[in-house]
């Protein structure tokens, strides 16, 4: 798996946590006109985050842009999206997502 | 040669025209201007209120009306010594001018005339706050037109001398300035101070496209997207953006239905503007969630080699996305404030 997405969550309450991310779940890079690739997670996962606990784990990725240069420790943003296919491989997501 | 109270025949501003080959247009736009045709003994009329005049037209004249700048023959600056050289060609971008002397070139075989308004002594109207049909009457329109053998080529060129205020002081003109009213009017214009003009000095008109600024700055450069065209562009656009929903309402069992907008656009800046725009229901990245960049990103990279032709832009569903919400999962968390994120790094 080339890519990954390196994410700290906080769980900021008196309850443990449960956090699933889908595959398929995208994450975007924060400014757009850096033209660096967005990601998107390549299986499902699930996370337990005690109370008032931070975690940091990583995700398995693919990319979504074939065109862009690729992340290197760049700043994204989870997003609720997630893709309407079950991609099992990098080049399954390109074709995805090129332009038809 | 400017001449006063002709009555040659008057081709058509064809300038919104002109325009919409260089600005972002829905192509399916509902609203349009009239077509081109033939015209006959034709009114001039105008949004400004004033008393109309009939100019007779040869009988064919393949011209797109002009719709909203009324042809007062009666105030004609007198034209200067010839000036020999040009100093710069105004080719619709105002950016660049200063003093020097212009030359209105023609775009897609249609003139595009210059337009100028002229900032009003302030001492007059305060227009800001006049009854518009008040504040309308004193307009002053300046009028030149091309000499010509056949008088079906004839082509006349114009400027308007606000009657109205736009500020209240010359030192104070801004883009930000600008009231609504010249925004909806008036396209491509240039802000002068009208004394320099009164006093002969600022500007002449050097007969046909040929127009001189000298001891007359500009006081004001800004590239005005109006016009009727330009108007019912911006409304089919706005019409046709607000059916681009990305984000499904809260209470909504199923995702948002595949739509795809696609309009006119000129380069890659005009595409992101057009797509901020058509994604602005989406989240941008408070609480570590957004989405806004994402669409925007594929946006961009689905149209990178349709600049400068018809782009499409996609919703959130016809981009092959589903916004999701499900109990558990990261996205419902974030948004209740269950977990927060603190950082995403990507990497490869």
């Amino acid at each position: 798996m080339g890519f990954a997405v390196e994410l700290t969550l906080e769980n900021p309450g008196p309850e443990p946590r449960q956090v699933r991310v889908p595959k398929g779940m995208l994450f975007e890079v924060q400014d757009p006109q850096l033209h660096v690739q967005n990601l998107v997670s390549a299986r499902d996962y699930e996370f337990a985050l005690d109370p008032y606990s931070t975690i940091t784990v990583v995700v398995d990725a693919y990319c979504a842009n074939k065109s862009l240069a690729p992340p290197s420790l760049t700043p994204m943003n989870v997003t609720p999206f997630v893709m309407l296919a079950d991609p099992t491989s990098q080049q399954d997501v390109w074709q995805f997502f090129s332009p038809r | 040669m400017p001449r006063q109270g002709t009555n040659k025949p008057l081709s058509g501003d064809s300038s919104d025209a002109a325009g919409s080959s260089d600005r972002a247009s829905l192509v399916a736009a509902a609203y349009t201007q009239a077509p081109p045709g033939r015209i006959a003994g034709w009114t001039t009329s105008s949004v400004l209120d004033q008393p109309t005049r009939t100019v007779s037209s040869s009988p064919v004249c393949p011209v797109t009306p002009r719709l909203y700048v009324l042809l007062r023959l009666t105030h004609l600056v007198a034209p200067p010594p010839p000036i020999n050289k040009v100093a710069h060609e105004v080719a619709g971008d105002l950016s660049r001018v200063g003093l020097g002397t212009y030359r209105v070139v023609t775009c897609e075989e249609e003139v595009r005339l210059a337009r100028i308004l002229l900032a009003t002594s302030l001492t007059r109207l305060r227009g800001a706050e006049l009854p518009e049909c008040f504040a309308r009457i004193r307009n002053t329109i300046l009028a030149w037109q091309q000499q010509s053998d056949f008088p079906a080529m004839a082509k006349s060129c114009s400027a308007l001398a606000s009657a109205r205020a736009l500020t209240q002081s010359p030192s104070q003109a801004s883009a930000s300035a600008i009231p609504k009213w010249v925004l909806e009017e008036f396209s491509n214009c240039l802000l002068i101070d009208e004394e320099l003009l009164t006093e002969g000095k600022g500007l002449h008109v050097l007969g046909f496209e040929r127009l001189a600024l000298q001891n007359c700055p500009p006081l004001l450069r800004h590239v005005i997207r109006d016009g009727l065209l330009e108007q019912s562009r911006e409304l089919g656009l706005r019409a046709a953006l607000r059916s681009l929903r990305n984000v499904p309402p809260p209470t909504a069992d199923e995702d948002l239905p595949p739509t795809t907008v696609r309009v006119y656009c000129e380069n890659t800046d005009d595409l992101y503007l057009l797509a901020t725009r058509a994604y602005g229901d989406v989240p941008t990245g408070e609480l570590g969630l957004g989405g806004r960049a994402l669409l925007i990103s594929l946006c961009l990279e689905r149209n990178a080699k349709r600049v400068g032709e018809e782009v499409e832009l996609p919703n959130a569903s016809a981009l092959g996305l589903r916004y999701r919400r499900r109990s558990g999962e990261l996205t419902d968390r974030v948004l209740a404030q269950e977990i927060r994120v603190k950082s995403v790094l990507g990497r490869s």
